[in-house]
């Protein structure tokens, strides 16, 4: 192993160093998030029973949209998320193989 | 926050809002025919494709030389469709629909795609032409 060509190695583990630590804390945060979802549910069935609105005519409606949009935005945060660390791999690849000055 | 961070959560939100808009069009087009299963997997994979997308156009526009020429807007309309009608139809084989059922759900969520970048507006932003600085020394 030469000499000149330890920077580059080095260049190379810190980029995947920092290449991982970003896709960690992505899947923490969508954790994360899935957690704040789940207390949030939780919150607002029991608010809703404490305040007696399960009483209200379009509570079941209300309901159902609200669960829905949950729903929806939770397919939406994963695809966001698997797409973005999907690209950022392939361009660490690709930058990893290409030559470097 | 670092610089230019606040456009990429702009961007990031943006992109998170085009994904849940068309996961709910794809709902909307599928579930009514094919059932809430298929509504689902459908809406899960044309959220994937245009999420994907807004992500290829979002890293090609901040590379300052492009050196292939840009993709116009049928090419990508045709590969956001293409790959929400092949996710949708390869999840609904595994999961053991029929595929008469898995076609037309597929086809619906291709329909959904093209339909979600085009009427939620998102062509005029991602896939309209660039806009070249021209420098006067």
């Amino acid at each position: 192993m030469t000499s000149d060509r330890l920077p580059s190695l080095n260049r190379s583990w810190h980029a995947g160093l920092g290449l991982g630590v970003v896709v960690i804390s992505r899947i923490v945060f969508v954790a994360v998030v899935a957690i704040a979802e789940l207390l949030l549910l939780w919150l607002m069935e029991h608010v809703a029973i404490w305040i007696g609105l399960t009483q209200v005519d379009i509570y079941p409606a209300a309901h159902f949209v609200a669960a829905w949009l949950l729903v929806l935005f939770d397919i939406a945060l994963l695809a966001t998320v698997a797409v973005k660390c999907v690209h950022d791999v392939v361009d660490h690849m690709l930058s990893a193989r290409s030559p470097r000055d | 926050m670092l610089p230019g961070s606040r456009n990429q959560l702009w961007l990031t939100l943006k992109q998170l809002r085009w994904g849940m808009a068309s996961a709910a069009l794809t709902v909307i087009v599928v579930a009514p025919l094919l059932g809430d299963e298929l509504g689902l997997i459908a809406a899960c994979h044309v959220a994937l494709a245009t999420v994907a997308a807004f992500e290829l156009d979002h890293r090609r526009r901040l590379r300052k030389k492009l050196r292939v020429s840009d993709l116009g807007l049928l090419p990508a309309l045709a590969a956001t469709a293409g790959a929400s009608a092949l996710l949708t139809f390869g999840s609904s084989a595994l999961l053991h629909a029929a595929p008469a059922l898995a076609g037309a759900g597929a086809g619906l969520a291709a329909a959904a795609s093209v339909i979600s970048t085009l009427v939620l507006r998102q062509a005029a932003v991602l896939f309209g032409p660039r806009h070249r600085l021209i420098e006067i020394s």
